[in-house]
């Protein structure tokens, strides 16, 4: 009778643990024709501007498919990648493998660069102080000069006191990301928040909530708050100066900006990118890169392809040649002028 | 009044006295274990990547039992466990690392079968708390996982000699009923959480339709001279789908450790037994 029990009880555990002990298997085998059904699965489940850009994915997969029967190798593999994901039109987008990226870039590589770091040296000089990510400088004419290149540069309040003590006094001040193509979100809410007095409206956020293409959160407000009491502020007219190059954190904290009441948006549209990326793998472990949710603006509008400024003002060939920065230029003129008005 | 009122404090003291010599006429010791698991894992995470990792396991898991004093019937149970795990992804190019405490406290009721075996049935509070990381991800690079709530629980003791060696085995299954989780929805980054605020349906009620959890151990204690030894295997399993969100974890490790059994004295309420004798006391 107790064999019995003892056998009964062994059979009962054998049959528990082997319910519990298959592991998940992966959907997708680590061919070539594996690794891009992946990646076009990744990007139907996950991505978020498929129905906003009006893009029918499923005929991509019709067009693609069939294309990797041709594929002998890895780059082969991963150029193919490439263009099918350069439909998204998305800098957010990229396969990385260990010999190269599949990238897009045109939002910034079709257009002209409005940007002369040689000719920035002329405004910047070699005194300039640099605190965080900044590097910052006052001008002849009294005007503070600010140049953040990558909010991946860690800014914060502390250093933002540094530099807005020091050019407290400045008639207004320039705060040029030309060229910054992004990087942490908490950095753009550290600087813009040292321009403003009051909570503002900044836009919404919005995630999927599943697999299909308009699966999408309701919109989440975004506020910039002030900073706490003893901080110092700043107040007084401020232009920020935009390109092409502006892209992701960069395009956010120009969205940001220009809800305030006392700030000019100048220069060339910026490069966009409002998705927030997240990362996926393929079979291969080649990682994925795509955009995940979506910031909009207060009026709710897609701000994936770029902000346009306040006053379009390029670069000119005849500045360029006396050194001069026509963007800065106007920059200066435009606060100046504020004042005679 | 004065008599009376010694009468009232020396009743005062001697009753309790009575009533802890009563108590004390029946001692319950403490059964812990100290034990060190080894094994693999396997993780798939949808929220982290569409491919599965798997690696080593490592941890230490402590389980102490103890017998009610008030009923002969109820034992109680503690279980504290550390789980540390690297994985990698199949095409062995990319990392993923887990870590995990469970703590679960709680109560069985025993039926004795027969002399050699016992069943216990109960219930335990507690969960796990812990995460995973996956090293190549950027605004995603970590899932948080929160599971608290009431577990039901099951255990068999079967003791039996194996020439001079008295053996005790002993299974135990625990199963997650019903409790609070956490999770992000299918899209939503941590920042949109905890930096924006948005957290709007990311702490929700759990139960074996959304999670289903399943802890199993087996284990034999063999006694030596001056230790007893308690070596099993273990296997913890998770699976959930919350907000489209899918992930599947799977433990199986064995474990070596000792077991103690004693008493414990501590604060006012400590007894000594008759025939104890403490180094402190």
């Amino acid at each position: 009778m107790k064999a019995f029990r003892f056998n009964h009880l062994i059979t009962l555990l054998v049959l528990v643990l082997s319910l519990c002990s298959c592991d998940k298997e992966d959907e997708f085998n680590n061919t070539p024709s594996g690794n891009m059904e992946a990646l076009w699965q990744i990007i139907d489940e996950h991505y978020c501007f498929l129905d906003a850009k009006k893009i029918n994915w499923d005929s991509v997969h019709t067009a693609f498919m069939p294309r990797v029967k041709n594929v002998t190798s890895q780059e082969a593999l991963l150029h193919l990648m490439d263009e099918m994901l350069d439909i998204l039109q998305d800098g957010h987008v990229n396969v990385a493998a260990s010999f190269n990226i599949a990238r897009y870039w045109e939002w910034f590589e079709a257009y002209p660069e409005n940007f002369d770091e040689k000719i920035q040296k002329n405004y910047l000089k070699t005194d300039y102080y640099i605190s965080g990510g900044i590097k910052y400088t006052i001008l002849d004419d009294n005007i503070g000069y600010i140049y953040y290149s990558s909010f991946q540069d860690q800014t914060g309040e502390f250093n933002m006191d540094h530099i807005l003590y020091r050019l407290a006094l400045c008639r207004g001040i320039i705060v040029d990301i030309r060229n910054n193509g992004g990087g942490e979100l908490t950095n753009v809410q550290n600087i813009a928040a040292s321009f403003t007095d009051s909570k503002v409206l900044t836009g919404y956020v919005s995630h999927k909530t599943g697999k299909g293409h308009s699966d999408f959160s309701e919109p989440y407000a975004k506020y910039l708050y002030p900073r706490s009491s003893g901080t110092y502020n700043y107040y007084k007219q401020v232009v920020v100066l935009t390109n092409r190059n502006c892209y992701s954190a960069a395009n956010e904290f120009v969205n940001t900006m220009m809800q305030l009441p006392n700030v000019t948006i100048m220069g060339d549209q910026t490069g966009g990118g409002s998705g927030f990326p997240f990362s996926s793998e393929l079979p291969n472990g080649w990682t994925v890169r795509f955009s995940s949710s979506l910031s909009l603006s207060p009026e709710m509008k897609q701000i994936e392809y770029g902000i346009n400024p306040d006053v379009r003002v390029s670069m000119t060939k005849e500045d360029e040649e006396k050194g001069l920065d026509t963007i800065i230029e106007t920059a200066r003129d435009s606060i100046h002028n504020h004042y005679l008005h | 009044m004065r008599y009376n009122l010694l009468i009232l404090i020396l009743l005062s003291v001697v009753l309790p006295c009575k009533a802890i010599e009563k108590e004390a006429t029946q001692f319950n010791s403490v059964n812990s274990s100290h034990l060190f698991t080894i094994g693999s894992r396997s993780t798939w995470d949808s929220y982290l990547s569409p491919s599965s990792y798997k690696g080593t396991n490592l941890g230490y898991l402590y389980d102490q039992m103890k017998l009610s004093e008030a009923h002969k019937h109820i034992s109680y149970q503690s279980l504290f466990r550390i789980d540390l795990s690297k994985m990698e992804n199949k095409a062995g190019n990319g990392e993923m690392w887990s870590g995990f405490l469970t703590y679960r406290w709680g109560a069985h009721y025993r039926w004795q079968i027969d002399p050699s075996l016992q069943l216990l049935g109960g219930a335990l509070m507690g969960g796990t708390i812990g995460g995973l990381y996956n090293i190549r991800n950027s605004n995603n690079p970590a899932q948080a996982k929160i599971n608290l709530g009431l577990s039901l629980s099951g255990i068999a003791l079967y003791k039996v000699r194996i020439g001079n060696y008295p053996i005790h085995f002993r299974y135990q299954i625990n199963l997650p009923t019903v409790g609070f989780t956490f999770s992000p929805h299918y899209g939503q980054s941590y920042y949109e959480i905890f930096t924006l605020g948005n957290d709007k349906g990311v702490y929700l009620v759990s139960s074996p339709h959304n999670l289903f959890e399943l802890e199993n151990m087996f284990s034999a204690e063999i006694p030596f001279n001056c230790v007893t030894l308690r070596l099993g295997f273990s296997n913890t399993y998770l699976r959930s789908t919350i907000h489209q969100l899918e992930t599947q974890i799977n433990c199986n490790s064995f474990f070596i450790g000792f077991v103690k059994e004693g008493l414990f004295f501590s604060g006012k309420k400590r007894i000594k037994p008759a025939g104890y004798h403490s180094p402190v006391y």
